[in-house]
This record gives structure tokens, sequence and C-alpha cells, in this order.
């Protein structure tokens, strides 16, 4: 079958949990994987609900809606991606401090348990200072950071920089749409600071152990 | 920004205010007059009168906003709530003015109010959704420690089941022969004298009947705890099915001619198979000398063996007594104890056919079983062919 993203969008624009949980499980029994789920149906669909919002024809409560009824569907796949059978690797991932955007985030740690990581979510909005504290107690391998505003690209860089000066040592992966234009002078500047453009090339990299 | 003299600079867009006032979506306005009518209601406060204007009015009523005493045309300012007692209601904050026996509402969304809410809400949602992933992470724990506690409980059970089995074998089957070679043995030997050579011949074949039974049942019994403890693995070495079958016949001739049955050998593979020698043996064996035990004088059990595709066939079949389905699906369990005497008394502990089906098991075939009662039953080992013969 073909993924109907128009449907999906209008059952996530009117609050259509149960609709929207509909089309996410037919597509899901079809055979398309969590990964296809991700990108080809519910990113559309959101990206299409910016698109909405930025022409005016929807309100912020709409798009908090929207993105309810998503981190929800989300949370039904979870079911599906845990492992048990966890290997010792360890990711923490977090959005970047003043961004509110979560959703890509929790695809990327879905990405990662489903490969069978320890993953630990931080989500949106999460203060550098409480995230370095995270992740010296947590000690992971890899942590990865969410960007969705480009006019936060600075705040990441200087976020890069407080977490390099107590963690040398931690390999650091980002991605968001902040990328989508620009932003890889930022990425250069460091070293082991890799940029991921979606959660294919994420999961091919988990794949050949990063 | 709040600045400026509303009237001075307004009042020359009374029009235009008055047209928006009308299509607004979110300013709330509506006249009534003292009397209980609805003179005037814009989109939005037609959308919360509804058709009832003053049951909709929950809070104050429209009752109290008549009766309200106040110096100034401004009878209240605050929180109105619009539905009933039955309904998610929505408030707005407006202000109430009663002139010329009429009263205006005005009013609309508290906006500060709404975003703080909105954030709030926000939040609380991050957080059910966090403790939603929780507990679908402890459910996915539990449901899998449940899943090794039930695997842990079923292996016990066949344990529990095994043990019980040998030692009902030990109790029961391997004491019963003792008895009759301890009975006969002790009669021989304090009064042989007042016994016919006849009478003796007899004794002494039911001393070595017993005895053989006895025998092959330890054989059994001891193989079978081997099983059970992993020590024995296959050996496996190109064997000739036609020398291997007739040394079971060897082995069981006595016992058809005792009984007087019909023993056939119907070669229809004769080639190699790679297998166990030693289990094959006793699959055959037990199986035949089964057949034997539930068939009636005069009856017949006959071994064929045939090439099905890539496996060889052995397949035991005679004129027995046959049984129900029932007792068909206990037959290969552990835990059940279904032993039936054979025809002419014949006892035996079940364990044969476990053992067999354990070792078809280990040399990786498979055993059937077919059966009819009063007409007779029907064994099948299926066991793979080396690929040069398939
Ligand atoms: C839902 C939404 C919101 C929600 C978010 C709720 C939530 N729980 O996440 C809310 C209402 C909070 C919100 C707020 C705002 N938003 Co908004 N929002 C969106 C919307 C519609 C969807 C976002 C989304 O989830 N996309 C789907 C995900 C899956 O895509 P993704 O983030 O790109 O992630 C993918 C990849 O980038 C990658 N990835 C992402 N992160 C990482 C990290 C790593 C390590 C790796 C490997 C990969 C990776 O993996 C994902 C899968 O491929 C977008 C539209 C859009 N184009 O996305 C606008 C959008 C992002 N928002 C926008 C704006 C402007 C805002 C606001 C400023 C104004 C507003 N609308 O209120 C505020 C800002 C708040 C803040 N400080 O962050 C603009 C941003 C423009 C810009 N400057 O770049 C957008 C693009 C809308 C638009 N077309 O203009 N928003």
């Amino acid at each position: 079958m073909t993924i109907d993203n128009q449907q999906f969008l209008d059952a996530l624009l009117h609050g259509d949990r149960t609709l929207a949980s509909d089309i996410l499980k037919k597509v899901h029994r079809e055979g398309y994987s969590v990964e296809d789920i991700y990108e080809l149906l519910i990113k559309p669909a959101l990206y299409q609900a910016g698109v909405l919002w930025e022409t005016g024809k929807i309100s912020v409560a709409t798009e908090h809606l929207a993105s309810a009824v998503v981190e929800a569907l989300l949370n039904e796949m979870y079911y599906h991606i845990l492992s048990l059978n966890q290997k010792k690797n360890k990711v923490v991932v977090s959005c970047v401090e003043n961004e509110f955007h979560q959703i890509g985030s929790r695809m990327v740690a879905d990405i990662f348990e489903l490969n069978g990581w320890n993953t630990s979510f931080l989500g949106a909005n999460t203060p550098t200072s409480e995230l370095i504290h995270f992740i010296k107690d947590k000690e992971p391998h890899i942590l990865a950071l969410s960007l969705t505003l480009s006019q936060n690209l600075s705040l990441l860089d200087k976020m890069i920089n407080s977490i390099r000066k107590e963690l040398p040592d931690i390999s650091i992966i980002i991605g968001g749409q902040a990328f989508n234009h620009g932003g890889h002078d930022l990425v250069d500047k460091y070293e082991d600071v890799r940029l991921f453009e979606n959660l294919k090339s994420l999961n091919s990299c988990i794949i050949n152990n990063c | 920004m709040i600045s400026g003299d509303s009237s001075l600079f307004l009042s020359e867009w009374t029009e235009e205010i008055n047209h928006s006032i009308h299509n607004n979506k979110s300013l709330c306005i509506a006249v009534f007059s003292c009397n209980r009518e609805l003179l005037y209601a814009n989109a939005p406060m037609h959308f919360l009168l509804q058709d009832a204007p003053f049951d909709q009015l929950l809070n104050p009523s429209f009752d109290q906003l008549v009766s309200a005493k106040s110096e100034s045309d401004e009878i209240f300012e605050g929180h109105i709530t619009f539905g009933t007692i039955s309904s998610l209601n929505t408030s707005i904050v407006a202000k109430v003015f009663r002139k010329n026996n009429k009263i205006l509402i005005v009013g609309g969304a508290d906006m500060n109010q709404l975003m703080e809410q909105n954030e709030q809400l926000v939040l609380l949602n991050r957080e059910v959704n966090d403790l939603q992933r929780q507990l679908i992470k402890e459910k996915v724990v539990l449901e899998n420690t449940l899943n090794q506690l039930h695997e842990v409980n079923n292996k016990l059970n066949e344990v529990v089941a095994t043990k019980d089995k040998f030692f009902s074998i030990i109790a029961h089957d391997l004491k019963n022969p003792f008895n009759t070679i301890l009975g006969l043995s002790e009669l021989l030997g304090h009064s042989s004298d007042s016994f016919t050579s006849g009478q003796i011949k007899t004794y002494a074949q039911n001393i070595n009947q017993g005895a053989d039974q006895a025998y092959r049942l330890l054989e059994n019994l001891l193989r079978w705890a081997r099983v059970q403890r992993g020590l024995l693995k296959p050996m496996f070495t190109r064997i000739t099915v036609s020398a291997l079958v007739n040394e079971v016949f060897e082995l069981l001739k006595e016992n058809a001619e005792a009984k007087k049955i019909d023993l056939i050998l119907d070669l229809q593979f004769t080639g190699f198979v790679t297998t166990d020698r030693e289990m094959l043996l006793t699959i055959l064996r037990n199986l035949i000398s089964n057949a034997l035990k539930f068939t009636h004088t005069g009856g017949k059990v006959i071994l064929t063996t045939q090439k099905e595709q890539d496996r060889i066939v052995f397949k035991v079949s005679d004129t027995g007594v046959g049984m129900t389905r029932e007792v068909m699906d206990k037959i290969f369990r552990i835990d059940s104890d279904v032993t039936q005497k054979g025809t002419a008394q014949e006892t035996g502990s079940g364990l044969g056919l476990i053992l067999s089906k354990e070792f078809v098991q280990k040399l990786g075939g498979k055993i059937t079983v077919q059966s009819t009662p009063d007409e007779g039953t029907i064994f099948r080992v299926f066991l793979p062919l080396p690929p040069y013969i398939r």
C-alpha cells in the first residue's frame, strides 16, 4: 500500500488519536518498519503542519494538539521498540537548551532503543548544566543532540563547548532541521562531532557500531 | 501596549469597529432587556448562549445580574461561566453594564491565563508521556519475566514427572518380575523333590521369562536415565537395514512363537541408513515387542521398510487390540500413566514408547501412531536418509 499522508495529517489536526493510530497500525501491519513509519508517515505530516502554521492556516494550539497526538502514537510504538536483551552501549538523547521541538529527538532515541542500546531520553529544553550533570552520572558512549531552530545554532555551539570542557572524550552526534539550510561549519569545527540528516543514515551507523 | 484615549481615537472608526465586533471570534458581546429578552448577540456569544441564553448563563445567572446592586452602570466584573451543570463549561472575563432597563455583557478569553495554562498543559502532557513509556517498559519486563517463569515451570513439571515415572517403574514394573523369580526359585529350592520334571521345566521357564523381562526393563531404564542426564549422544554410522531388522527379529522370534503370532518382515527398502545403531535397535525392538504384547494368539505383526522421498520409514503394524484416540494422545507422554496389560496379561511400564520417541528425536526423525480399537495399530518411524541415497 502507499502511505496516505493527507488522511493522517487531517487526523492529527483534528486531534483524532484513534484514527491516526489506526492508520499507523495498518501501515505497521503492512510491513513498514518503525524507521519507515517515522520517516514516511509521521515526519511529512508534521512538516506539512509546519507549512500550514507558517501560512497562517492553523494556530499554535492546533500545532500543540497535533504534536500531542504524535507523541501518544510514538508511545504506542514504544511497545514494539523496546528490547530487553540490551547491549552495553549507552546513549543520552537530548534537545538543545531553549528548544521545544522534541519529536525528532524522540525518534532518534527510539532508533537507538530498537538496536538494543541502553537509551536515556531527556527531551525538550534541557538546561546544559543539568545535561552535563546527567552525562557524568550515566557515562554514555554517545550524546545525541537535536536542534530545530536555526536561530539556536549559536546556543548549540556554546553547549558543545561547555560539554567538551567537562567531558573531553564523549562522542557527540547531532541532527535536526536547523541543519537543513546550513550550520555545517559548526560541525566541522569540532572533532568527534558528527551530523546526521535522517534516521536512515543514523540507523546504518548504529548497525555498523558507530 | 495600552495608550491614548480610546474615545478620541476610536470615535472615527465606529462603523469598522461595529462591523468587526459583529464578526469577531474572540470578543463576546450581548444585549438583554431586563425582562428576559435577548436583544443582540454576536457570533461567538451565540455560540456560548446556544438556544437557551438564560439557562446557559451559569454563573452569575441572569437573575443575579438583573438584581445586582450598584452605584454605577457597571454591575459586574470577573469570570462569567457559560454552560449547564451537566456539561463541560467555558468562562470568559467580562464586564456587565445595566442602563435603561437593559443589560450589556462584553468579554473574551483571558490571554494571560490561556498562555499560562497552555504551557502547564504541555508540561503535564510531557510528564504523562514519560510515565506511559515507563509503564510500557515495566510491562514488557514483567511479561518477559513471566514467560521465563513459565518456561522454568514447564521444565520443572517435566522433571517431576520424569522422577515420578522413574520411581513408579522401579516400584511396580521392576518389582513384579522379581516376585515371580523369587517365589518360584524358592519353591524349587525347598521342594523340588515333590515336582515332576515337567513342572520343574515350566517353573524354570517362568523364572527365565521373569528375569528376561526384568533385564530388558532395566536396560531401557538405564538408557532412559542416561538420556535424561544428557549423557546419551547418538553415534552415527552407516548400517545395513536388512542386517539390523534381522537382528531384531532374531531377538523377538521366541516371543512371537510363544504367542503363536505370525511375525512377518516386508523389506521394500534394503539399502543403508546413517544412524545410531543401538538407538534404532532399541526403537524397533520396543515397537515390535509392544505389538506382540497387544496382539492375540493367531494374529499378525508386520515390519515393513520403505523409502519415501528423502526418508526411510519403518512401519510396525499389528492386528491387535488397538487403542482409542484418548489413549493414543497419552502414550508418548511422560506425565501420563496409561499402562495396560497385554493380551496374555503381560505387564509393562509404557517406558519403551517414551524412550523410542526420545531416540527418534535424537536421530532427527519422527514417530507417528495410527490405531483403531479391535483392529490394530500402526507405528511409523521416519528417519532421514543420507543425501546420496535420496
Ligand atoms: C510540532 C511543532 C512545534 C511544537 C513542538 C512540540 C513537540 N512536542 O515537539 C511546538 C508547538 C512546541 C512548536 C513551537 C515552535 N515552533 Co514549531 N514546529 C512544529 C512542527 C509542525 C513539527 C516539528 C516536528 O516534530 N517535525 C517532525 C520531526 C520528526 O522532524 P525533525 O525534527 O526534522 O526530525 C527529523 C530529522 O531532522 C532528524 N533529527 C532530528 N533531531 C535529530 C538529532 C540527531 C542526533 C539525529 C541523528 C537526527 C535528528 O530525525 C528526524 C527524523 O528524520 C514544525 C514543522 C516542521 N517542518 O517540522 C514546526 C517548526 C519547526 N516550528 C517553527 C517555529 C517557528 C516554532 C516557534 C518559534 C513558533 C511557534 N510555532 O510557536 C515555536 C518555538 C518553540 C521553541 N523555542 O522551540 C518553525 C521553525 C522555523 C525555523 N526557524 O527554523 C517550523 C519549521 C514551522 C515552519 N514551517 O515555520 N513547534
